[in-house]
């Protein structure tokens, strides 16, 4: 076990320094420049160009991305052009959010997704199936966006229950918090959710169909206790993984449910930052995010070896 | 050459086995309603493509400016957007767009990643190499790789075919390396190997259709996660360009004329989720008809 | 029902009370000081986007400035509603004869944010540094700098005329605002202000990029003008009612007004396609007003364009209203470059050549231009619908013969492909209004677009050769006279630009666009 979790552990080096040549290629590749946005619209070209010899712009690009890559062994992820802050400390103050927002839509998803996916297993063919179907297939039809737009019309706009957009961070207050991410979670949560319901129910089929479960049945052993217990944590691994991919998931969904609601996260910031071109901040961004992918995974990996030593040999 | 015959002759049953097998399932496929549904509706929206220039009332991108953003009435029945096209018109043929993005992207993406994943199930120093790279890109979220990438290419359909086959890659280059290693494990692979046949012929020759099916399954998920996409990199302004009328630039321009025009929202998202409804459910029939092992 | 105030509508409303003297700006809610009781401590604006520049000596972002400007920061002249120049931080000011020396007169004992007290050193800094900053303002004093006489009085004498160097004090885009000797030391490596200290009734006390702006009232504020009188467009009393002004970066436009709906923002700039939204809602006002010019830039550097008969025909045939109400329904058609209320510059000269729809002749001058099908590349970016521009102009040129290939990009990369004259023949873009017509960017030669004609650049001389503000006028007539033949720029129109407010909120200065340090919402 302990040779495994090495490896593993060490696996996840050369999968970084990937992400990192991808996106520094990326960002340098685009046209445009930092230097011309934060002239504004009457920037002249030998405007542009001066600001960018001062900014390090005009260097190779091999030596840019050695010199990035070699601040980032030190810890220091390079300076934001706008605004001139460090990116370790903008990617701090937009991490909260995210990381609120990736809950509160895991735990949505779960709630939603475990107990009907459950019922949907045990009563198949009843109208609960049924309409966990529909509700499996919509999530994975409609874009998120959508979804969003028509939450956002109905409970902002019309009912005005809920606010439009505004993050509230932690510190004002629980209630607030959870208020102004609820619509946002769903949206992001809800194809999630689709995907979650959908493994649990199949999952669930299988193990109450095995043999193991219909000798506990003939048994007499009760339902209920059968369906909690038993079933449960037999569909335990299934659902873990589908909760490990749709928190990927959720955190690559950010980008376009943050900005639609004005959530300043991750996926906020590196949307704007493409926009200004603030190269420095989307690499932050791209590798930091990417850490975490890794790490969920690994984490995944790691808790599968403990279930099911067979998995370890791959 | 002994054993060569011999399994000649094994694949003949094999082969004997796999035709009822197939009958049989085709017989489930069709029993099955939703997959049929499915199926009909991706066949209706491939007409409703082909056939754009018969429903289309007008020109694509055929421009009435004073008539902008008029509700649907008898002359556009859904509709008009703010430079006076006729909604319905770009929504059939924005259906050729989409559908020309999911197609383009789920096979572009499944040969190269199938090719990908098949020399890697090959060659140990290829699989670590080229499996690291696909891990350190489905590291970075679909999206995010997907607007760095067309920031860097432009806004224009083939930097979105190219965006997302990129994207969709690493996934389908991964699904195919560890089927395809389980299929090498299957005796008579085995032996082939064993008897020094050509990497390549066994990869293409024994491997490859063995492994084709779940990647095709694969392929029809990707063909609706590129619509779904395509939708949201327009959304985010990083998609194809407005004088391009796909599903999402309508969208994307439905959402910011939301208060006074909820046609631009509803007609194109009924296409884009009937068409993502009807690839799933397609799908999953698929899986159920090729990969039976699998569900 | 929602009222709708638009500039003409005050007019006609209000010229009989103000006799024409006042011609915009503080609209008649700008009330005096013992009106107003109890008010909110906070109001809540929201911007559609952040550069996330608020050094103003080197940015010219619309958001940036209104954000801080009034606010913040005040300058030695400001404009008042008819684009007149007049003073704020200084008492007085003298320009001689032959527009080549001024003098300025400084307000005594006004205090900075950080507590110091303004002195002749804080403003030939700040001065200094905004020249040295602004292309157009160096260019126009040459190596003249602002240079102190004694702790009041600061002083400039240039080469050769600049009758215009006033309104670039009060108005120029890059804002000649004045701020401490300290926070100009304050630049950061990147070359900006980490320090925002002005001099105005608002501090700038806490900043989170992409979220929100705070600015809390400045109580040692030194103001200027009579409490009782209402401002005089920029000019005049700043009362600061309100305790907080929070400007939140709202870059979805349904976001800004759906919040506008419920209450939590009491401002924000929308579109006309969200302004449906107003008509029948009591709790929102609707202003409108001129925010500059929309224009078709023409490169004239190389490619189809650089032939004045190619430009000649596409001028004649287009339909500028057809292209205007792409994107809003509300617009200006004039030939005149510059805005409306712009007295002194606003001229119709050249209108036998705006918007002229004469398909014939623009046939003639494809045929002088010697046109053989070349394919006509059109350069938008996706920002503000620019490509829907495109898109209409498109249709219009192809229904004439010419073929077209629009390139649309985003604004970073239009930003970039502008300036390189092999990418395209057109470009679509908008200008906001400028105090001077000199400072409309297409007219430097080094510009996208390369506007330099020698018969053009001899008219300029003699603008500039002006010492009279009357023959600056003049000179600007024949200038606008030769481009509409000259044809270096198509000008469309003026665009409106639409703000939605809480109808409660009064006091806002509503100038260009609207300004908030007198604003306030009853309690």
């Amino acid at each position: 076990m302990k040779k495994y979790i090495i490896k593993r552990v060490l696996s996840v080096i050369p999968v970084l320094f990937i992400v990192s040549i991808i996106a520094f290629s990326l960002t340098h590749l685009a046209p445009g420049s930092p230097a011309s946005t934060i002239l504004g619209e009457n920037a002249t070209q030998e405007e542009i160009d001066a600001l960018e010899e001062e900014m390090g712009l005009n260097l190779p690009l091999p030596v840019q991305y050695i010199n990035w890559l070699v601040d980032v062994f030190h810890g220091d992820l390079g300076t934001s052009v706008v605004g001139s802050k460090p990116v370790t400390e903008m990617i701090a103050s937009y991490f909260a959010p995210t990381i609120s927002l990736t809950i509160f839509s895991t735990i949505i998803s779960i709630l939603l997704a475990l107990p009907l996916g459950m019922l949907a297993a045990r009563k198949r063919g009843s109208a609960v199936d049924a309409a966990v179907n529909g509700i499996t297939l919509a999530g994975i039809s409609v874009p998120g966006f959508l979804v969003g737009l028509l939450l956002m019309m109905l409970f902002c706009v019309k009912l005005g229950w809920l606010p439009v957009s505004g993050y509230k961070p932690l510190s004002a207050g629980l209630w607030k918090h959870i208020r102004c991410l609820i619509l946002p979670s769903f949206a992001l949560g809800f194809s999630h959710s689709a995907i979650m319901m959908r493994m649990t129910k199949s999952s669930m089929l299988d193990v109450l169909n095995s043999d193991y479960i219909r000798m506990a049945k003939a048994k007499g052993v009760k339902e209920f206790f059968l369906v909690t217990k038993h079933a449960f944590k037999n569909t335990l691994v299934a659902v873990i993984t589908v909760i490990g991919q749709s928190i990927i998931g959720i955190l690559s969904g950010a980008a376009v449910i943050e900005t639609m609601f004005n959530i300043p996260g991750m996926g906020f910031l590196i949307v704007n930052s493409i926009g200004r071109r603030d190269y420095e901040v989307i690499q932050g961004v791209v590798l930091v995010i990417a850490l975490i992918n890794v790490t969920i995974s690994l984490i995944m990996d790691l808790i599968y070896g403990l279930i099911d030593p067979r998995i370890r040999l791959d | 050459m002994e054993s060569n015959e011999k399994s000649l002759n094994l694949e003949e049953v094999r082969r004997q086995l796999k035709k009822e097998q197939r009958s049989v399932r085709i017989r489930a496929f069709t029993k099955n309603k939703l997959s049929m549904a499915g199926l009909v509706l991706v066949l209706l929206m491939i007409l409703i493509a082909l056939f754009a220039p018969v429903i289309a009332g007008y020109e694509p991108n055929e421009m009435v400016v004073r008539d902008r953003l008029m509700a649907p009435c008898l002359a556009h029945p859904f509709g008009t957007d703010s430079l006076g096209r006729d909604v319905l018109t770009s929504v059939v043929y924005g259906a050729r767009i989409s559908l020309l993005v999911g197609f383009v992207v789920s096979l572009a993406s499944g040969l190269i990643g199938m090719v990908i994943g098949l020399y890697a199930s090959y060659n140990k120093i290829l699989d670590n190499i080229l499996m690291r790279i696909c891990d350190g890109m489905k590291a970075i979220p679909n999206i995010m790789l997907a607007i760095c990438l067309m920031a860097s290419l432009g806004a224009s359909i083939r930097n979105v075919l190219i965006s997302l086959t990129v994207v969709c890659i690493p996934g389908i280059a991964q699904l195919a390396r560890s089927q395809a290693l389980s299929v090498r494990e299957q005796t008579y692979v085995e032996a082939m190997d064993a008897l020094g046949a050509k990497t390549n012929r066994i990869l293409w020759g024994h491997i490859a259709p063995n492994i084709l099916s779940s990647i095709i399954v694969q392929m029809t998920f990707n063909f609706a996660t590129a619509i779904l996409s395509e939708a949201s990199l327009s959304f985010l302004g990083a998609g194809v360009p407005s004088s391009v009328p796909s599903w999402g630039s309508i969208l994307n321009e439905g959402m910011n004329n939301i208060y006074t025009a909820w046609w631009l929202i509803i007609f194109p998202g009924i296409f884009t989720a009937l068409t993502v409804l009807g690839l799933n459910l397609l799908g999953d029939g698929l899986r159920d008809f090729l990969d039976p092992l699998t569900n | 029902m929602a009222k709708k105030i638009s500039r003409r509508d005050f007019l006609r409303g209000s010229a009989a009370a103000f006799a024409g003297t006042m011609m915009l700006g503080s609209l008649p809610m700008n009330a005096g000081a013992e009106e107003v009781g109890s008010v909110r401590d906070t109001i809540n604006i929201a911007l559609a986007a952040e550069n996330g520049v608020y050094d103003l000596h080197k940015t010219s972002t619309l958001n940036s400035r209104v954000v801080l400007c009034g606010t913040v920061y005040e300058q030695l002249m400001t404009l008042n509603a008819s684009g007149e120049p007049v003073p704020e931080l200084c008492e007085s000011y003298e320009m001689s004869d032959d527009a080549t020396e001024f003098t300025f007169t400084l307000r005594e004992g006004v205090n900075f944010h950080d507590g110091s007290v303004m002195t002749a050193d804080d403003v030939v800094a700040s001065l200094n540094r905004w020249i040295e900053n602004y292309s157009a303002a160096a260019d126009m004093v040459g190596d003249a700098r602002f240079e102190k006489v004694d702790d009041r009085t600061v002083t400039i004498t240039t080469e050769s005329p600049c009758v215009t160097l006033l309104y670039m004090l009060a108005g120029a885009n890059q804002r000649a605002v004045i701020t401490s000797e300290a926070a100009i030391a304050s630049e950061g490596e990147d070359g900006y202000m980490t320090d925002i200290i002005g001099t105005g009734p608002y501090v700038f006390s806490e900043w989170v990029l992409d979220q929100y702006v705070h600015l809390e009232k400045f109580d040692d504020y030194v103001p200027y003008g009579d409490p009782d009188e209402a401002c005089d467009g920029w000019s005049g009393y700043k009362h600061a009612y309100t305790q907080n002004i929070y400007f939140w970066v709202v870059t979805e436009e349904t976001t800004r007004m759906a919040g506008l709906q419920t209450g939590e923002y009491d401002s924000a700039n929308v579109s006309d396609s969200t302004l449906s939204q107003v008509a029948g809602n009591d709790d929102l006002v609707e202003y409108s007003e001129e925010g500059g010019q929309k224009v078709l830039v023409f490169n004239k550097k190389e490619g189809l364009c650089a032939d004045i008969n190619m430009r000649k025909a596409i001028n004649c045939f287009l339909d500028y209203e057809e292209i205007l109400m792409v994107v809003d329904s509300s617009y200006t058609l004039n030939s005149s470059y510059m805005d409306s209320f712009q007295t002194l510059w606003y001229t119709e000269a050249g209108s036998e050549n705006y918007n002229p729809m004469d398909a014939e002749a623009g046939q003639s001058y494809l045929e002088a231009a010697g046109y053989n099908g070349e394919t006509l590349r059109i350069l938008a970016s996706s920002a503000n619908n620019f490509d829907s521009y495109a898109l209409i102009l498109e249709q219009q040129l192809e229904a004439n013969g010419i073929d077209c290939e629009i390139t649309t990009v985003d604004w970073s990369t239009f930003t970039e492909y502008r300036n390189d004259s092999s990418l395209y023949d057109i470009f679509v873009s908008s200008f906001s209004t400028v105090p001077v017509p000199s400072l409309k960017a297409y007219f430097g030669s080094s510009y996208a677009g390369w506007t330099d004609d020698e018969g053009l650049n001899e008219l300029w001389d003699v603008y500039n050769a002006s010492t009279t503000i009357d023959e600056v006028a003049d000179a600007w007539v024949d200038i606008q006279e030769y481009c509409w033949d000259y044809l270096p720029i198509i000008s469309l129109g003026h665009y409106t630009s639409h703000d939605v407010m809480n109808s409660q909120m009064q006091g806002v200065i509503y100038y260009n666009c609207a300004y908030y340090w007198n604003a306030y919402i009853p309690e």
